[in-house]
């Protein structure tokens, strides 16, 4: 299949990666794409529109920056503990909010995480606006001393992998088949015998448990954990992501983070005027490529049947040309940069 | 009690927002046979399929089913007790292929979609019998194509395919010729009479022809009540039907 091919290019491409670029700018690559790919299990597949995953994401964060610096965890129980919590978290958010429909999920997983970024604010442990800062990064099984940047990146482009390998496994079973058809037709899922409840709850932990492991990595990268990871931005920017690279494929999520975050690299400079030109894009992802980058270059003809036909409707001049498969240099993103604001 | 009646409604009732939708309705569908529904446009026949089903909560009254009080059960209980409905509107899995939609239903018989760690290839084995399915509602040519590609009539034939791979015991049938061609419900017809064999059929119609085809009992509804209530003969003849179809301007 030409996808595995593409795929099985890109894993080459982020084994050789490192020599040519910042590892710490790659590897939070890795970290938002696992991120939008456990984001993507639940709305590209079960049709659930989550706006607080930043809650999984932070507590990921925080519990393993918690367990490594204060408990001194080793690293592999450090990440284990912030999946476990945010798995935890997954569990009792899923019993309140699987039930609601539509916008009502929307609204209540907000609710729900803007009530944990209220907790990680006041409770002690997450020292507040510092954030819980020099978090040790610790070895790998005892052997590789994870303090260099290049030993890092393979363990989390290893990690990532496994995670987003799992979350392909997922929409690829027979489990996957039922949150497909619970996303395209509930009522029909129900109809023949689905509790589509059960399947939803299962899904959106299983979202929740890879959303922490993501926010786990991302605090052994950059050894700080902070409000940033909790605050509802995050939980935009994921939704973001998923979207401008195209929700409800493998590929697109992944695509989407390396853009939205190579973008964030670029305009660091540019201040306040990042959230307009992100806007923008957006504007012009939407516009351009409804079904996201991905989700639009899997069939490229009709891509460009549909674009010229939008164009040419509304104006006879110059439209706005997005260059689809125009790559981004990577390399001059030199600047690690957090994200959010 | 009496295991004569498959489905028995008691005082069934639905109000939405202080209006009535269905009042008192008192059903009995015998085992076996085909039991049809009709009554003009708006007469309360989709939504008293949705309280059987439980898709929605009845305001008062009660349902039982195979003698068993099914009120407060959950719709997709209901469905794996062997009470499976299809809808007024064409329901399928638009992106999903024939043969993927019609095992939707295999799978679930065959308790297999909880494994989200199998590879898909776990579902092959099921393959054969949907597909024979889908050859009985004559959509062989078509068993790899995605559903929101079938033309309109093909789509209600993929859901009674799908439907009938759960092998329910009753079926409940809104509207299955709507929107179809004579061609179409024809061979749809002729299915339906072929898979109603040790089967119930509860089923909303409004082509006519049909129900004087397939029916053993009809019930006619009117503005959410039952009106008449016997087998073709003596309801076609009856004189307030004829006044409700014609009092309302419907067919
Ligand atoms: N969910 C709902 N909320 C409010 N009113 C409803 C709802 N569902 C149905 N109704 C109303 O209940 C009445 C009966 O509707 P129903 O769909 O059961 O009619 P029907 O007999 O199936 O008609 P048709 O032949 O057009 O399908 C209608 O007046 C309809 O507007
Ligand atoms: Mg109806």
């Amino acid at each position: 299949m030409m996808r595995i091919a593409l795929f099985v290019a890109l894993v080459i491409l982020a084994i050789i990666a490192p020599f040519f670029v910042y590892p710490v700018f790659l590897m939070k690559v890795f970290v938002f794409a696992l991120f939008a790919s456990a984001f993507n299990l639940l709305l590209g597949y079960a049709g659930l529109l989550s706006f607080g995953h930043a809650a999984f994401f932070g507590t990921g964060s925080y519990i393993t920056a918690h367990a490594l610096k204060v408990w001194g965890f080793p690293f592999e129980m450090g990440l284990l503990a912030g999946v476990v919590a945010s798995t935890a978290l997954g569990v009792l958010f899923g019993l309140i909010a699987v039930r609601r429909l539509g916008i009502y999920f929307a609204m209540i997983t907000l609710a729900l995480a803007q009530m944990m970024y209220f907790v990680y604010l006041q409770a002690p442990f997450t020292g507040g606006e510092d954030g819980i800062q020099s978090v040790p990064r610790g070895t790998l099984l005892g052997l590789v001393d994870l303090r260099s940047d290049l030993n890092l990146y393979y363990v989390v482009l290893a990690i990532s992998l496994a995670g987003i390998f799992c979350i392909y496994r997922i929409v690829k079973s027979p489990f996957g088949q039922v949150l497909r058809s619970i996303g395209q037709n509930p009522d029909r899922s129900v109809s023949l015998g689905y509790s589509i409840s059960t399947y939803k709850l299962a899904v959106y932990i299983m979202s929740a448990a890879f959303s922490g492991l993501a926010g786990a990595l991302l605090v052994v990268v950059f050894q700080l954990a902070s409000l940033d990871e909790v605050n509802w931005h995050m939980s935009g920017e994921v939704v973001l992501m998923t979207l401008v690279g195209g929700v409800g494929t493998l590929l697109g999520p992944i695509v989407g983070a390396a853009v939205i975050v190579t973008l964030q690299n670029y305009l660091a400079e540019v201040g306040q005027w990042v959230l307009v030109i992100q806007g923008s894009i957006f504007v012009i992802i939407v516009l351009a490529f409804r079904k996201g980058i991905v989700g639009e270059l899997s069939d490229p003809e009709s891509w460009l049947r549909t674009t010229l036909r939008r164009v040419g409707m509304r104006s006879p001049g110059p439209g706005p040309s997005a260059r689809p498969g125009e790559a981004v240099d990577l390399g001059q993103a030199r600047q690690p940069v957090r994200s959010g604001d | 009690m009496e295991n004569n009646y498959v489905i028995e409604t008691r005082g069934l009732t639905k109000e939405f927002m202080g209006f009535r939708a269905v009042e008192d309705i008192n059903l009995k569908v015998r085992r076996d046979t085909i039991h049809a529904m009709i009554g003009p446009n708006g007469a309360g026949k989709s939504t008293v399929f949705n309280l059987i089903t439980k898709f929605h909560q009845p305001t008062a009254g009660q349902i039982i089913f195979k003698g068993e009080d099914i009120t407060r059960d959950r719709p997709a209980a209901l469905a794996r007790k062997g009470l499976v409905r299809s809808f007024q509107i064409s329901a399928v899995f638009p992106e999903m292929t024939v043969l993927e939609n019609v095992r939707m239903a295999r799978m679930r018989k065959e308790g297999k979609p909880y494994q989200f760690w199998r590879s898909l290839t776990t579902l092959h084995p099921l393959n054969d019998a949907c597909l024979e399915l889908i050859d009985q509602v004559g959509l062989s040519e078509y068993a790899h194509v995605s559903a929101a590609a079938l033309p309109y009539g093909r789509k209600r034939a993929l859901e009674l395919a799908t439907t009938l791979a759960l092998e329910p015991e009753v079926m409940l049938l809104d509207e299955p010729m709507a929107g179809l061609g004579s061609e179409d419900i024809k061979r749809i017809s002729a299915l339906i009479r072929r898979v109603a064999q040790g089967r119930t059929v509860l089923m909303v119609e409004h082509n006519m022809g049909v129900i004087a085809d397939l029916s053993d009992v009809i019930s006619v509804l009117q503005r959410g009540r039952v009106l008449v209530e016997g087998d073709y003969e003596t309801v076609s003849k009856d004189p307030r039907v004829i006044e409700a179809y014609v009092g309302t301007g419907g067919d």
